[in-house]
């Protein structure tokens, strides 16, 4: 588990069928590179089915949708993977539409929904 | 409603890193004005966004340039300023976010002035000629609306204003 003095924890476990990411807290501009880090370790280790469960998060910028995006592409690239999201608060789901990213990505209600999507 | 004046002001390196302290500060700022959730929240991220901009787009990850972030409020409006000394800014010639398009068609440029206008009623970019540049957004009748869920306030006090339910909110 990483933390960052910003409010961020991310944990990532390696699953039978994907990788869960869950990530608590803030998801800022200055938080984003630590998300970014996460995804890169899983993707770099040749692993490309991520869940990200957003039950914690609480606030978001565009520098988090911005490496969302960058990993979604990287994962769906040769239909290997992709990026899944779970248990979004009401305001993430608002930012993600605001943001026209909603109809990009399957979001389930919940992390056991999106894990065993995969 | 309080016409009290108040500010608050925070001076940052120009660095990724640096950037945790905005939050923090915004938070303190939009707790002290008591700002009902939806206004706090759309604030938050307007100023993330334009302070995001001034450390990486204007001033290059420089962390010998300085980001100042003044926010002030007269008793109604909230007024938001990040001001710098780098590159200036032409909104005229940024390239707006592709909404709708596919993903392959998606980098996620735009999205942080896109998210400043829509979170705040307005969104000033200016040069000025002592070679600073500042972005100026202001939230119109939050405090004001703050006041209004006070059990104290007065039958007459505004109603409640909800960002997404301002016109500036809807999804383009």
């Amino acid at each position: 588990m990483s933390t960052n003095p910003n409010k961020l924890e991310i944990t990532s476990t390696e699953l039978k069928r994907c990788d869960l990411v869950t990530l608590s807290g803030r998801v800022d501009s200055s938080g984003a590179p630590n998300v970014e880090e996460a995804l890169k370790a899983i993707t770099d280790a040749g692993r490309f089915r991520i869940v990200l469960d957003l039950a914690g998060v609480d606030f978001t910028s565009s520098a988090f949708l911005r490496v969302l995006i960058k990993y979604h592409k990287l994962c769906k690239r040769w239909n290997r993977g992709d990026i899944r999201l779970a248990s979004l608060q009401p305001r993430i789901s608002e930012v993600l539409d605001l943001a026209g990213l909603a109809p990009l990505f399957e979001i389930y209600d919940d992390e056991t929904l999106a894990v065993g999507s995969f | 409603m309080t016409n009290e004046r108040q500010q608050w002001e925070l001076t940052l390196d120009a660095r990724q890193s640096s950037l945790g302290q905005v939050a923090d500060f915004i938070e303190n700022v939009v707790d002290e004005l008591n700002l009902e959730p939806d206004a706090a929240f759309a604030v938050q991220l307007a100023t993330d966004e334009a302070c995001q901009n001034a450390v990486e787009h204007a001033c290059k990850f420089d962390s010998n340039q300085k980001v100042t972030l003044v926010c002030e409020s007269d008793g109604a409006d909230l007024v938001v300023t990040v001001r710098e000394r780098g590159e200036p800014f032409d909104p005229t010639q940024e390239a707006k976010p592709k909404l709708g398009a596919a993903l392959a068609k998606r980098n996620g440029g735009g999205l942080g002035i896109h998210f400043m206008r829509k979170m705040m009623d307005e969104v000033r970019h200016e040069r000025h000629d002592d070679g600073t540049n500042s972005v100026t957004m202001i939230k119109r009748g939050v405090v004001s609306a703050a006041d209004a869920r006070d059990p104290a306030a007065t039958e007459d006090t505004p109603p409640e204003q909800n960002c997404l339910e301002h016109p500036g909110c809807e999804v383009a």
